[in-house]
């Protein structure tokens, strides 16, 4: 399959700190992609710089073949691009917004977007400034799809919408996705969204790209480990794969990706109390992945010292 | 294509074309000897009103207050068409239309030009109908005595390109985001020493121009959404 996305070392510095770093990705044909990432982990940027919204410092982009900072206006027409917030013109209807998003394609699936909006329950003479978020997203996603795109991008296309919302939005965009087999590239920090869509993805961790591989395959290899011991823990020593350590009273835990039977071994030659291994859901694999080294809070220490010595009184 | 577009934008400007007509009106009431010094303000003369005016279009402080709520307006256009565009955040649907950005950004100067022209236009065609009027002044009238106003009408485009220029700009500190615009003011002002005005003043504020639209596409066309 051709790569309809691929950037190579692409970086974008904000004040003098990278938001985006040597990025190298590339997203192949019919793919469904989600870009994961904390806030300002560079999720923005980079889409931004795909659609020649911003121009990299270093590095180049390419879409279709063609370089991003200057897509013709066909190319233009092939992708959809659903930015972050979903701005609408808010004086518009909805009809008049769909007037404005026709005159610049050539083709425009009319059918399709009724049913879309019929759907969603959205009346052409809304005013689109009375709308919710969420409505306001199901406007958006409509016009992106009656254009026909052969690439869609979504800039966190369910932020700030209700559980329910989100995922009536996203169940539409499986079903859009399961139309002719279209590229789409999607940003979030909703782990749970991305699970049910995305067959691969990337996180972004200050603006690096730390993982890039299919969704199934990160969630089997990302374990944690947690070791409790009857006295201070000791340092887990370094070993690949190794994502990060937290220490908390008597219990050892660690986050590592590649899990196999060395990292067992090593684990048990800490001599533990008790060992176990935790399979993570995606979106605990994502928090544990992003979040890096944590300090011990002795508050929570001090919390279990009281909760025993509670539990004692209580018993006596 | 031109036609989404140009109903768009007409559509966004026309709350600011409306303001900007009805302070010609106030103008040309004042002008034309009617009280219209409802709330006391008398900074601008010709807003004023209530007497007798000298010959329509020579008293020149005529043409200096038509300047002024010219420049209101030009400048009232411009930072609704750009300015507007950041406050919502549309940009980035603006741009990702299916055509060039050039074009996009072109077809806002043309309609933002278009409707400060015609807004400017009209309100000199109103006062220099009721000077033609027979029996509404005690002065004579004849067309090339509009000339002086209709050159104030011209230069103005250059504040409407400045102040797009400014609105367009990204800048962190104010003073220097509103640079193009103090400026495109005082060339406005330079402007109109240049003799034989509607030989060589044309040329100028048409090459002014230029240059400023041509700022414009480059800001445009590298500044970060």
């Amino acid at each position: 399959m051709a790569d309809v996305i691929a950037t190579h070392r692409l970086t974008k510095f904000y004040d003098g700190r990278p938001a985006v770093d040597g990025l190298d990705l590339r997203v192949a044909q019919g793919c469904v992609y989600g870009l994961l990432g904390r806030n300002a982990a560079g999720k923005s940027t980079a889409i931004k710089m795909l659609l020649g919204m911003v121009h990299p410092d270093t590095g180049r982009a390419e879409l279709f073949g063609e370089d991003c900072e200057r897509l013709r206006p066909e190319t233009r027409a092939r992708i959809a691009y659903l930015a972050e917030g979903h701005p609408l013109y808010r004086w518009m209807t909805i009809g008049e917004a769909v007037r404005f998003a026709r005159g610049f394609y050539r083709t425009w699936n009319g059918p399709l977007l009724e049913q879309i909006l019929d759907h969603f329950g959205l009346a052409p003479r809304a005013k689109i400034r009375h709308l919710s978020n969420g409505q306001r997203a199901q406007v958006s996603l409509a016009l992106a799809v009656a254009a026909e795109p052969e690439l869609l991008i979504l800039d966190d296309p369910t932020l700030g919408l209700d559980a329910v919302v989100r995922r009536d939005f996203l169940g539409s965009l499986i079903q859009i996705i399961q139309r002719r087999g279209r590229t789409i590239l999607f940003s979030s920090h909703i782990l749970g969204d991305v699970e049910r869509v995305a067959d691969r993805i990337g996180i972004l961790v200050d603006g690096v790209l730390r993982v890039d591989c299919p969704t199934e395959h990160f969630k089997d290899s990302i374990r944690k480990v947690v070791l409790e011991f009857t006295h201070d823990p000791p340092e887990m020593p370094a070993c690949p794969g190794l994502v990060s350590t937290w220490r908390v009273g008597s219990r050892l835990e660690a986050v590592i990706v590649g899990y196999s039977d060395a990292h067992r071994r090593l684990a048990e030659s800490l001599q533990p109390h008790s060992l176990e291994v935790i399979e993570l859901n995606l979106e605990d694999a994502f928090i544990e992945y992003t979040r890096g080294e944590r300090r011990a809070l002795p508050i929570f220490i001090e919390e279990q010292a009281h909760a025993k010595s509670d539990d004692l009184q209580g018993v006596a | 294509m031109p036609r989404a577009m140009i109903s768009k934008e007409l559509r966004e400007v026309l709350p600011v074309a409306a303001a900007g007509l009805a302070l010609y009106l106030v103008l040309l009431a004042g002008s034309m000897g009617f009280n219209v010094n409802y709330v006391g303000y008398d900074l601008l003369p010709y807003y004023i009103g209530g007497q007798p005016r000298g010959i329509p279009f020579l008293d020149g402080e005529f043409a200096w207050t038509f300047g002024l709520t010219s420049a209101a307006l030009a400048i009232g256009l411009s930072l609704r068409q750009t300015l507007g565009e950041s406050a919502r955040g549309t940009w980035l649907l603006l741009l990702h239309r299916a055509e060039a950005r050039s074009w996009l950004i072109g077809m806002k100067l043309l309609v933002g030009g278009a409707v400060y022209l015609v807004c400017a236009a009209v309100a000199i065609l109103l006062y220099a109908w009721w000077a033609a009027t027979p029996g509404t002044h005690a002065s004579p009238f004849a067309w090339w005595m509009t000339l002086p106003v209709w050159q104030w009408w011209l230069s103005m485009v250059l504040v409407y390109l400045g102040g797009f220029l400014s609105g367009i700009r990204p800048g962190r500190w104010l003073g220097s985001r509103l640079l193009p615009l103090a400026a495109a003011g005082v060339l406005v002002f330079l402007v109109q020493l240049v003799p034989q005005w509607w030989l060589w003043g044309v040329a100028v504020v048409v090459l002014l121009a230029a240059f400023l639209a041509t700022l414009i596409f480059h800001v445009a066309a590298v500044r970060n959404y």
